[in-house]
């Protein structure tokens, strides 16, 4: 049991850190702030030709003709690839480990299109402007079909099938049924419903929606391929899952995995949707085709419609609670709209369940998904995965449960949430497309997050007092889990090598994007090694060099790949002290490190004189060490969220006051990056809750792919944001620490509805609250009270 | 068409297609620091400063810059010797991906020029055109408020003397605007 | 892209400019921020001529005008004396929000009117000021607002045409605008510009005791309330004469929201209900005039 190894050698270093656990600088922020050339597109290639992607402008059709003639006879033209011209393999876009599961059933291209904005063809130019010049040439008759733009209607017998291809399949066991466009179906029930329904003094019920919304990574996809001297494919990608990447391109353009170099540079942002193959089949494919340097780029516009979203869902929940407030049922019953492809779309859903239901005892639970084909924008990963929308109305039921009871929400949370040395069915119940892992609490800190979040704001004296005059103020909160890492399936790797100065390489699969995970990283192997961080040189994800990662999904890099770097970090130094052992006819057992030397028994060596020894002296050999990490848990980061709101009862618009996130994520390995992605999360969330949303048209396309109407909040939308990082210890993370990153996009949608009740009284259950809405919930309101 | 201006100091000639967006041509000669964002003009990742002023470089034809001066980051400090703008956003943490940093960093460099001890306010309105995904803005508006205490100790940095005083002032700011019925 | 676009000009007097735009005819253009049009696909215009260099960016208040020549940008508008001045805060408002930083930091007032959008916020409180349009080819001519926003200021200026500044008369007066977007910087949902004038009895800014009921609910000796966001042009509202010379209580606002409200009727906006924005359009104009009063009695509102 390799995890007990680790338990144990954590022990020793939970006291005295010199670079865990301190807000160290990132890495590589003066490069970016001094604009050096970092980004994908930064670098220049000879003789490289722009691709462009066709896409169509029917949600659903069958392509009857298509004639690429002309476009390729167009001077400057150098490939144009449609479903006639390349090899057809189902494969899912979703970077997730193998075997995925999501449905194979997405092609290169294919005869067939199923939303607004699928590929039809692609084409490489001399410039960008000759390769949509050629796409215009390019001839396609379609045959309409009936678009599927309700998800409701997916199931019923008569609505047009989206997959009707035979080819398309699942390559794990699932309940898959494209026939009935169910792309994803799970479902489970601990206990009885029935039986904790009719125990209830309370039942609270409701459907709630969740709106289709983007990432918006200020860097949009981009992938350069070109060929290496040996012929081989080099893909330079702006990627979370470049070893995904490489896996799946191999399949798609039918060449060998070993003739696929995956290099990710620095990343624009990501938050989750650059977890897919979106750009790099296509490009490589050029590639191969030209033998040329391709680009191929995503316009803001093609962000928004051709890449992926967050799924939208219906959730409809069902919650019986005793008088006492304590919890006899929970019954969540998903609805996931998985759009034109199935990407995620069991993850995701399963995740509702997953990372929602455990957070509060229940004898009985029940838990029903069905993830639904529609020929609308497609769904994928994003930060918060399932858990952002499912904690809307579990957190808003939650509310009105604590209403019901008479009770303050705060003191309804903490009868009822699970914590350390408990455990739920839900966990085995419920895995990433197979059953789960059982799990036992092994940390938790949402008692402390709730109690510190409620004092700074001032939750006690400022609740309930809404005031008068057309502008109210209220006061909510939410209380959220998440995970770290999927467990038995992740795995994360590292090797360190040691240099003739005493400093190390760090070579690690895990992608930093942005999230500062290669600092991250950094502080684990220097303070193992007790060495200042800067003779720790990262080097990550190229898939030629480092070793294998999943990537950066599912909150694991720190707490998966993080254990995984200091298992190889313990190896090294084991390595260096037998050298210093050596050199000075000690016994290893008896020598340790400290402030970057070998000490003990005597002796004081410094590192340098080891990795020269070493690599110079006698028995040259190269210090090093490779180490892999599978964890057995995901254990949960908690979080409390509080949000005060003011609603402007004349024209509706809510107006984000102040914002306190108390978050437990064990230790903060470095407190300023754990704070900085609490923020970002925080005010996605906010702004997710409040403005964002897909506008379609009645033949689904997207109305507004664009910022100017699409809106992301800016600083002056910006309300203050205060992170509280409430530190537990995680014995099975390196240094007690668990993931941070996901958690806190999903609180602002629940506690900032639950701040408008408190406000104005109307409990909203559709996000975005737009003022429009708001306003239309308070004037129907107004009418039904007679005022 | 011919094109005649100073980028970072340097005297360019270029030659331009007189359509060509100074974004384009900008990243063409290599300075790469100026990001496309979204093109459209509302996210600042293009950020340059004209004759010292910034302006969105993707809302400007290469062909309006005859005579100009342009800075872009690269031309503010480099890694070696950094400008303390530059040195402030390091400290506060306010780069995560770093693919806003740049137009950031522009921004704040064009405001402080024209306003040294700006209030929260005037620092959030002079940053509203530049969108970052990553931050929340939180640590940003530190950098801010690090760099104005930098800059009038010429470029020392004392601390994070910014820290915290960007939630108080927006905190006042919210309370105010909400009391006066001023929502947007 | 501008496809047929070869040259620019950058004359440094107006009548350079000017008659560079007259040779050219209709394949010559003005560019001034350049925000509007370097993204714009016109496939006709051959020439630009920038007209920044002209000089014509100063914005100088007077004591029986004030003037804004063509080329101040939008934040020059803030960072102006115009900022202290409550007659023209209609302006400094509009242009606060004008868009994100960076457009407010290019686009002109020229620019703005030029090419109104729907949504755009300038021209909306240049509506509710009653500017004057100054505009020059070989000779000057000045068009009230009202009728250039007759139809759509492209239409009235013909080609040649430069508009070179934009006079405000003095009022005495106060003015506000206010928008009502997803964000701060959003395209307005609706907008409302009011400038107003309050009875000579109470004199601006003081306030003896005598006076301070009246200053309380004060009256208007002069209404004009703008709107814009909700039609394709900004549009003055009507038949607000009866609120003149009453006194401002809270039936006063209503009456003035409701009379707004029966007036408006909203084009399509996918991102919001025409009903929403007219209802909102009501109390934009309310609040506007409450913020009027409140700059006009000296005290501090946040723009
Ligand atoms: C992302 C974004 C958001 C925006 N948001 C808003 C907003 O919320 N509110 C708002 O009001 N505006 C907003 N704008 C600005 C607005 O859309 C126009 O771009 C701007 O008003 C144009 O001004 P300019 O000086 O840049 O004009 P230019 O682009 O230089 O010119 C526009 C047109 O006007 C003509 N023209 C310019 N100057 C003159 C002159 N002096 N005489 C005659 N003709 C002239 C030109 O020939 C051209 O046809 C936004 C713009 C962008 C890009
Ligand atoms: S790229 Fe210029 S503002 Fe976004
Ligand atoms: S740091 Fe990533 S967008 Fe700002």
């Amino acid at each position: 049991m390799t995890n007990k190894v680790d338990n144990r050698q954590a022990a020793p270093w939970t006291e005295d850190w010199n670079v865990v656990n301190r807000p160290v600088e990132k890495i590589d922020s003066l490069g970016l702030a001094t604009g050096v050339p970092a980004f994908t597109d930064d670098e220049t290639f000879k003789d490289m030709l722009y691709g462009a992607i066709l896409t169509s402008p029917h949600a659903h059709a069958r392509i009857r003709r298509i004639d690429v003639s002309k476009a390729e006879a167009l001077a400057g033209v150098h490939a144009v690839l449609f479903h006639g011209n390349v090899p057809r393999v189902p494969h899912t876009t979703a970077g997730q480990s193998y075997p995925e599961p999501s449905a194979y059933d997405t092609f290169m291209f294919d005869n067939k299109v199923r939303y607004v904005g699928d590929r039809v063809a692609a084409v490489a130019a001399e410039t960008p402007e000759r390769a949509l010049e050629a796409c215009r040439l390019i001839e396609v008759e379609y045959e309409e079909l009936e678009p599927l733009l309700d998800p409701r209607r997916a199931m019923e017998p008569g609505a047009p099938v989206i997959h009707d291809e035979p080819d398309a399949t699942v390559i794990i066991p699932m309940d898959y049924d494209p026939k009935r466009n169910l792309a994803a179906h799970v479902d489970f029930e601990i206990g009885s419903i029935e039986q904790g329904l009719a125990e209830a003094d309370v039942h609270l019920e409701g459907e709630f929606e969740t709106q289709y919304a983007q990432h918006c990574p200020i860097e949009p996809h981009i992938t350069i391929s070109y060929l290496d001297e040996r012929g081989r494919v080099v893909i330079r990608t702006s990627t979370q899952v470049p070893f995904h990447v490489r896996r799946i391109v191999a399949a798609c353009c039918q060449i060998p995995v070993g003739r696929i170099r995956v290099i990710k540079p620095r990343i624009g942002g990501g938050f989750g949707v650059k977890q897919e193959i979106l750009l790099e089949d296509v490009c490589a494919m050029l590639t191969l085709r030209t033998g040329r340097p391709v680009k191929i780029e995503y316009s803001r516009s093609e962000e928004f419609v051709s890449s992926r979203t967050r799924h939208p869902s219906i959730i409809q929940l069902d919650l019986g609670l005793k008088r006492t407030g304590e919890m006899t049922a929970i019954k969540m019953d998903v609805l996931l709209n998985t759009g034109a492809y199935g990407s995620h779309a069991l993850t995701v859903g399963s995740n509702c369940g997953a990372k929602v239901l455990p957070l509060y005892r229940s004898p009985n639970v029940a838990f029903n998904l069905n993830g639904v084909y529609t020929n609308l924008p497609v769904g994928g990963a994003y930060r918060g995965y399932g858990a952002t929308q499912a904690s809307f109305p579990m957190e808003c039921l939650m509310d009105e449960a604590a209403e019901a009871l008479g009770m303050d929400p705060i003191d309804l949370r903490l009868k009822n949430h699970i914590t350390t040395g408990q455990t739920s069915d839900v966990f085995k119940a419920l895995g990433e497309g197979r059953p789960g892992v059982e799990m036992i609490i092994g940390s938790c800190g949402l008692d402390e997050c709730l109690k510190q979040g409620a004092d700074a704001i001032s939750w006690r004296e400022r609740r309930g007092k809404p005031g008068d005059g057309p502008i109210r103020r209220g006061l909510g909160l939410a209380a959220l889990m998440q995970g770290s890492s999927i467990p038995e399936i992740d795995m994360g790797a590292a090797f360190i090598k040691m240099n003739e100065d005493g400093s190390f390489n760090l070579l690690v699969g895990a992608t930093d994007l942005g999230t500062g995970s290669d600092t991250v990283l950094a502080q684990i192997a220097a303070e193992v090694l007790t060495v200042d961080l800067d003779r720790i040189v990262v080097k990550s994800s190229d898939t030629d060099i480092t070793p294998f990662d999943v990537g950066a999904y599912a909150s694991s890099t720190t707490y998966l790949s993080g254990m995984a770097v200091k298992k190889a970090a313990a190896r090294v130094r084991r390595q260096i002290l037998e050298v210093a052992a050596k050199m000075k006819n000690k016994d290893p057992d008896d020598l340790s490190l400290k402030d970057g030397a070998v000490v003990g028994a005597g002796i004081e060596v410094p590192l340098w004189q080891v990795g020269t020894h070493s690599l110079y002296k006698e028995d040259q050999f190269q210090i090093a060490a490779t180490a892999s990490h599978v964890t057995h848990k995901s254990p949960p980061p908690f979080a409390a969220h509080f949000a005060e709101v003011a609603v402007d009862t004349e024209t509706g618009h809510v107006q984000v006051v102040r914002y306190v996130a108390a978050v437990d994520c064990g230790t903060a390995i470095n407190p300023q990056l754990a704070e900085g992605q609490t923020e970002g999360a925080v005010l996605n969330g906010i702004s997710y809750a409040l403005t964002e949303q897909y506008l379609f048209d009645s033949a689904g396309r997207m109305k507004n792919p664009h910022f100017r109407d699409y809106k992301i909040f800016s600083t002056v939308d910006l309300p203050s944001i205060e992170t509280i990082l409430v530190p537990t210890y995680e014995p099975t993370g390196p240094y007690g620490a668990k993931s941070v990153s996901e958690i806190s996009i999903n609180g602002p949608a629940p506690a900032i509805a639950n701040a408008i009740y408190d406000a104005v009284g109307v409990r909203l259950r559709t996000i975005p609250f737009t003022p429009d809405k708001v306003l239309a919930a308070i004037e129907a309101q107004r009418k039904s009270h007679g005022t | 068409m011919k094109l005649e201006l100073t980028v970072n100091g340097k005297p360019c000639h270029w030659d331009i297609e007189p359509g060509a967006l100074l974004l384009d041509v900008l990243r063409e000669h290599g300075y790469t620091s100026v990001k496309r964002g979204c093109g459209e003009g509302v996210c600042g990742a293009c950020t340059v400063l004209v004759d010292g002023k910034r302006q969105n470089s993707c809302l400007l034809l290469a062909g309006q810059m005859q005579g100009r001066t342009i800075t872009t980051v690269e031309g503010l400090g480099t890694i070696d010797h950094p400008h303390p703008i530059q040195k402030a956003f390091v400290a506060a943490g306010a780069v995560q991906c770093g693919f806003c940093t740049p137009g950031m960093v522009l921004a704040t460099k064009a405001l402080l020029d024209e306003t040294p001890e700006p209030t929260d306010e005037e620092i959030r309105r002079a940053l509203d055109g530049n969108l970052c995904r990553c931050t929340g803005y939180v640590k940003i508006l530190d950098a801010v408020h690090i760099s104005v205490d930098a800059l009038k100790t010429g470029g020392q940095h004392p601390d994070q003397a910014g820290r915290h005083k960007a939630h108080q002032a927006i905190e006042e700011a919210m309370d105010q605007a909400t009391k006066a019925g001023d929502t947007p | 892209m501008l496809d047929q676009l070869t040259d620019f000009l950058y004359p440094t007097t107006v009548e350079e400019a000017v008659e560079a735009l007259a040779k050219a005819g209709g394949k010559a253009l003005p560019l001034a921020g350049g925000t509007s049009l370097a993204l714009s696909r016109n496939a006709r215009v051959e020439v630009l001529v920038d007209i920044t260099r002209l000089g014509l960016d100063r914005i100088d208040v007077d004591s029986d005008r004030i003037e804004i020549q063509c080329c101040a940008t939008a934040h020059g508008i803030t960072r102006s004396s115009l900022a202290d001045l409550p007659e023209a805060g209609a302006l400094v408002d509009a242009a606060q929000v004008s868009g994100p930083s960076g457009v407010r930091a290019a686009m002109t007032m020229g620019g703005s009117l030029a090419q109104c959008y729907p949504w755009s916020d300038p021209p909306v409180a240049l509506l509710a000021l009653e500017a004057k349009v100054e505009i020059t080819r070989k000779t000057k001519r000045t068009v009230g607002i009202t009728k250039l926003l007759e139809q759509h200021p492209s239409k009235a200026l013909t080609p040649g045409d430069l508009i070179t500044a934009i006079v405000l008369p003095r009022s005495g007066g106060a003015s506000a605008f206010l928008k009502q977007g997803l964000t701060v910087t959003d395209d307005a949902l609706a907008s409302a510009a009011v400038s107003i004038r309050i009875d000579q009895g109470q004199e601006h800014g003081k306030k003896s005791t005598r006076r301070k009921k009246k200053a309380e609910a004060p009256q208007l000796s002069h209404l004009r309330v703008a709107l814009g966001g909700l039609r394709p042009l900004p549009i003055l509202a009507t038949g607000l004469e009866d609120l003149v010379g009453r006194p401002m209580d809270d039936a006063w606002y209503e009456t003035l929201a409701d009379l707004i409200r029966s007036q408006v009727r909203p084009t399509e906006d996918a991102r919001a209900p025409s009903a929403y924005r007219r209802t909102v359009a009501g109390v934009l104009a309310k609040r506007a005039v409450q913020k009027a009063v409140e700059r006009w009695k000296g005290e501090p509102t946040p723009v």
